[in-house]
């Protein structure tokens, strides 16, 4: 029982951060020679420590989570475009640890799931709006999802430590 | 979670991915003649404006009706919207082939295409 409840402590705590890394992209100003809509995803960093460290229900939780306060902070559309992203790249996150495993670096896990990512935001925003005409930023999302995901896959790489010692806080009780 | 920073596999992943975005720029059609701005509300044309024309045009559209669209000097532009996030506004004005803006809340997009010419020299019965 004691080890279920910590666990859910724990998720929690990863779900608050990965909302807290998100809120901290969006205070960021808007960098001019970035296009449009294109974010460096640093909430990947956790849901990636989530299914690599404590397991893939783990890290579909958090995802499901953060796109539930998207929901309640941003509406709707917003909430479609997070759950079809996170859900996408989470999922190949998970296959990359699954079939790659030491293969792939942090990196190759990063860029994968950023790809997939956009992907499946693009997938939704062609459902929302009934075209195609979005197929045409893919090039562009491709590219910054590879310079993102490069990003964020070291940033991994370099907090990883201190995320191994706070989830053995939750071990040791 | 061992693992490396960076193995040989994710130089490979990426050299891959880098291809297929340098092959579909390639692939682009990049003619800037005859340039017409589509403008598409929840999945149907509702306007389109002839850019090389310079046509000047102020469309109003969107879910809540407060998305406004100018054309001016061959550019067409989201000027303004009710939406949160601004993404549409900020991507600024379209002038060539392929440009493209959209404002998923307000189910609004504006896509520049060329003119689809067929390349047929001649049909012989």
């Amino acid at each position: 029982m004691k080890t279920k409840t910590q666990k859910i402590a724990l998720t929690g705590v990863l779900a608050a951060q990965a909302l807290a890394l998100s809120f901290l992209e969006n205070l960021l100003p808007a960098l001019p020679f970035l296009p449009p809509g294109v974010k460096l995803g640093l909430s990947n960093i956790v849901t990636m420590f989530c299914a690599g460290s404590l397991g893939f229900t783990t890290a579909f939780c958090v995802t499901v989570i953060k796109s539930l306060f998207v929901f309640l902070t941003r509406g709707a559309t917003a909430f479609f475009m997070s759950l079809g992203g996170g859900l996408l790249s989470t999922l190949a996150m998970c296959l990359m640890i699954k079939f790659v495993k030491n293969k792939s670096g942090y990196v190759g896990v990063a860029v994968a799931s950023s790809v997939c990512h956009n992907f499946g935001q693009l997938a939704v925003s062609i459902i929302i709006t009934k075209t195609t005409a979005m197929l045409s930023y893919a090039p562009v999302l491709l590219l910054s999802a590879v310079i993102m995901g490069f990003i964020t896959g070291t940033v991994l790489k370099l907090v990883m430590p201190l995320l191994i010692k706070q989830s053995k806080h939750f071990k040791s009780l | 979670m061992e693992r490396k920073l960076i193995t040989k596999n994710d130089i490979l992943l990426i050299v891959a991915i880098v291809l297929i975005i340098v092959i579909s720029f390639v692939f682009k059609n990049i003619s800037n003649e005859n340039l017409t701005a589509e403008i598409y509300f929840d999945g149907k044309i509702t306007d389109t404006v002839n850019l090389s024309a310079k046509e000047e045009k102020k469309i109003v559209t969107g879910e809540n009706g407060k998305t406004i669209i100018e054309a001016k000097d061959g550019k067409i532009y989201f000027s303004s919207s009710c939406c949160k996030d601004k993404v549409c506004v900020r991507s600024g004005e379209l002038e060539k082939n392929g440009d493209f803006a959209s404002c998923l809340p307000e189910k609004v997009i504006v896509k520049v295409i060329g003119e689809k010419k067929e390349q047929i020299d001649a049909i012989v019965y």
